[in-house]
């Protein structure tokens, strides 16, 4: 079970740990080049055979100095990149680098999967229900992935909210913070990096119900926020086949929106 | 210098007819599905041929959104959609999809595609990326700088930029605050708007995410020397009167601009009508540096409800010097309105006296869509609109 875990490195000593755990597919979020992560990696820092993560938007000048890189990545042995920006499908589609496709609100039909048939694989968004999901991997052109523990990614803004909070009250508010809707009280992570602020669900999100379906690559492990005594006992759990039990280690776990089927049309009630 | 195309937002037929009327060169609208904002009325198929008509009819273009994220359950009946889109000649499609961009190319559907704001188009390569796959033009991300505008237009692609409205606090598309709180699909049209809520976090002070609006009446100049295309304008739920106004002070702006006589004096006074036109705060947010705290809002909702537009002119009478208008918002003897329209210039108009429409003289005119009569002695057209004087028009030679 555990090689089919894609997971993502966010210190130096957890390779050493996740290696000898059993798993063997070690993903990086890249120093510059990547958004919503605890630590980013130089690409020196990268073990071989594994995959770098590129989930920035990029602008003119990331571009260049992307494109810059890949002669490192080569030397390195990298084996993929994970990417959400079509502009870094264009830089490395002749490369030889496995691509996975990581747009994480598109990746929710067939079709758009399909589209990239050159490409490795691509990462399911969790936006969507369990049978979507499930209509996917059987309508794929190709072995796919399933987050199958993470935050969910809320959104993602090029705007700094809490160092503009901060400025604006004269406050010294910590870069990543829970904030709650006073009405439902739902709570929801911000995290402001420099250039961005993404903002997480509150509880960490846990598919294992997919944990048996056909079609899937890996299943994607984005430890970004959780603690590595969790981390360590749902992949233990995982070890062993006890599947189940991955829903009672912690408390703020959840199914996200596999069971949750959202509504669009609502005449006439909201302005804009 | 080329003239860009002034793009509006058009929620309905009267939205569009208005845009139209009042300068723009283009119109976007949505059908009845696939569109992201799946709550403004929006267009039947008869409609949007009728609309492809009154738009060719005037020499301009229209064109369609089909923005929403697919799930795979909506992509039935979008084939048809879009060979009928193609039969009655749009302009082309907004698409956000990268699937729905291969079912056209894969069908060989005759329509030209436009690369939504929703795919976050911020470089050069995303840019190439789509040109490969026969997209005309781009809509770039908001968060685009003049460095970013620059490398992608030299890319060759057409390059439509948002100039004036309401900003996604997100990247546009990145973004499911709305799923999360309410089960509203962002991206297939249900935001709620979750960024304009306020929050409570451990400091004490409400949290808030929810920006300004964007005004580029300032960067203009620049966008144009830059090559920008088109530049398009957000609010398909939006008023007659916003449409109208925003339109024409870019209109006006565009024309300063080429015939030289742009100055920041202008600039002042049409960024001052453009906020007094909305109910927020509009400023040039990302295109020469980050938004920082004063491109936001923190305490409560800060926008201002605005009753400026008085009403729209009806006819105008000139043997009798007499406005017949439908009245939007309270005025009465006294007030001092202003008068605007595509070919009435700017000017002021001091009550003197309302008529009732059996002819009876009334003090106010308190009923939203009430027909009335007042007296003015310089001619005005149909459709001109009558705002109440909050700012004095720029008087130059």
């Amino acid at each position: 079970m555990l090689n089919k875990i894609l997971i993502t490195i966010q210190n130096s000593t957890d390779y050493q740990i996740y290696r000898d755990l059993g798993i063997s597919n070690f993903a990086y979020p890249l120093e510059n080049f990547a958004v919503g992560f605890d630590k980013y990696f130089k690409v020196s820092e990268m073990v071989e055979n594994s995959y770098i993560i590129i989930n920035k938007i990029l602008d003119s000048d990331d571009v260049i100095n992307l494109e810059n890189l890949i002669l490192e990545m080569k030397k390195q042995k990298i084996k993929g990149i994970i990417f959400s920006d079509v502009g870094v499908y264009e830089i490395f589609k002749k490369e030889k680098f496995d691509l996975i496709w990581n747009n994480i609100h598109f990746t929710i039909n067939s079709q758009a999967i399909n589209f990239f048939k050159d490409i490795y694989s691509s990462i399911i968004s969790n936006d969507i229900t369990s049978d979507e999901v499930k209509f996917i991997l059987n309508n794929a052109n190709k072995p796919l992935i399933i987050n199958l523990l993470t935050h969910n990614m809320l959104s993602y803004s090029k705007r700094n909210f809490i160092k503009n909070y901060n400025r604006f009250y004269n406050k010294n508010l910590n870069n990543k913070t829970i904030i709650k809707d006073k009405i439902t009280n739902r709570k929801m992570l911000v995290y402001d990096e420099e250039n961005s602020t993404t903002i997480f669900s509150s509880n960490v999100v846990n598919n294992i119900s997919l944990i048996n379906e056909k079609n899937i690559l890996f299943f994607f492990v984005n430890t970004f926020n959780i603690k590595q005594e969790f981390i360590l006992d749902f992949l233990n759990c995982l070890k062993k086949g006890e599947f189940a039990k991955t829903q009672y280690l912690i408390n703020n776990l959840d199914t996200g929106f596999l069971n949750e089927e959202m509504t669009y049309k609502i005449k006439g009630d909201i302005d804009d | 210098m080329i003239k860009p195309e002034i793009l509006c937002p058009a929620g309905d037929f009267e939205r569009l007819k208005i845009a139209i009327l009042y300068g723009a060169d283009a119109v976007y609208c949505g059908g009845k599905n696939y569109s992201l904002r799946a709550n403004a009325t929006n267009f039947s198929n008869d409609e949007l041929k009728e609309a492809v008509k009154y738009v060719h009819k005037h020499n301009k273009k229209i064109y369609i959104t089909i923005n929403i994220v697919f799930h795979d359950q909506d992509f039935k009946n979008l084939i048809s959609y879009l060979y009928f889109l193609s039969k009655i000649k749009v302009d082309g499609v907004i698409v956000s999809d990268i699937a729905v961009i291969n079912i056209i190319n894969k069908e060989n559907i005759n329509l030209d595609i436009i690369v939504s704001t929703q795919c976050s188009v911020l470089n050069k390569k995303a840019a190439q990326f789509y040109k490969n796959l026969g997209c005309k033009r781009v809509v770039l991300a908001r968060e685009a700088m003049l460095k970013d505008i620059k490398a992608i237009k030299s890319c060759g692609i057409e390059v439509e930029m948002f100039i004036q409205g309401a900003m996604c606090t997100n990247f546009s598309g990145q973004c499911i605050l709305s799923n999360y709180f309410t089960n509203r699909d962002s991206n297939r049209g249900g935001c709620a708007q979750v960024c304009r809520w306020n929050f409570a976090c451990e400091e004490g002070s409400d949290f808030s995410i929810m920006p300004k609006d964007l005004n580029s009446v300032s960067n203009i100049k620049t966008l144009m020397e830059l090559g920008v295309d088109s530049f398009k304008i957000e609010g398909r739920m939006r008023s007659i009167y916003y449409i109208a106004t925003v339109c024409l002070v870019y209109k006006k702006v565009i024309d300063l601009i080429i015939t030289n006589k742009i100055d920041d004096e202008y600039i002042i006074y049409y960024q001052n009508i453009l906020n007094r036109c909305a109910n927020r705060d509009s400023v040039p947010q990302f295109l020469n540096n980050l938004p920082d705290e004063k491109a936001q809002y923190y305490t409560g909702r800060e926008e201002a409800s605005n009753q400026d537009f008085i009403g729209i002119v009806l006819d105008y009478d000139e043997n009798k010097s007499l406005i017949k208008l439908e009245v939007r918002n309270f005025f009465q003897i006294g007030y001092v309105l202003q008068i605007f329209g595509p070919n009435t210039e700017t000017f002021d108009l001091i009550v003197e006296n309302i008529y009732d429409e059996s002819g009876v003289m009334i003090e106010k005119a308190n009923h939203p869509m009430m027909n009335v009569f007042i007296s003015c002695n310089q001619k005005v057209e149909k459709l001109d609109m009558i705002r109440i004087k909050t700012i004095d028009k720029i008087e130059k030679k």
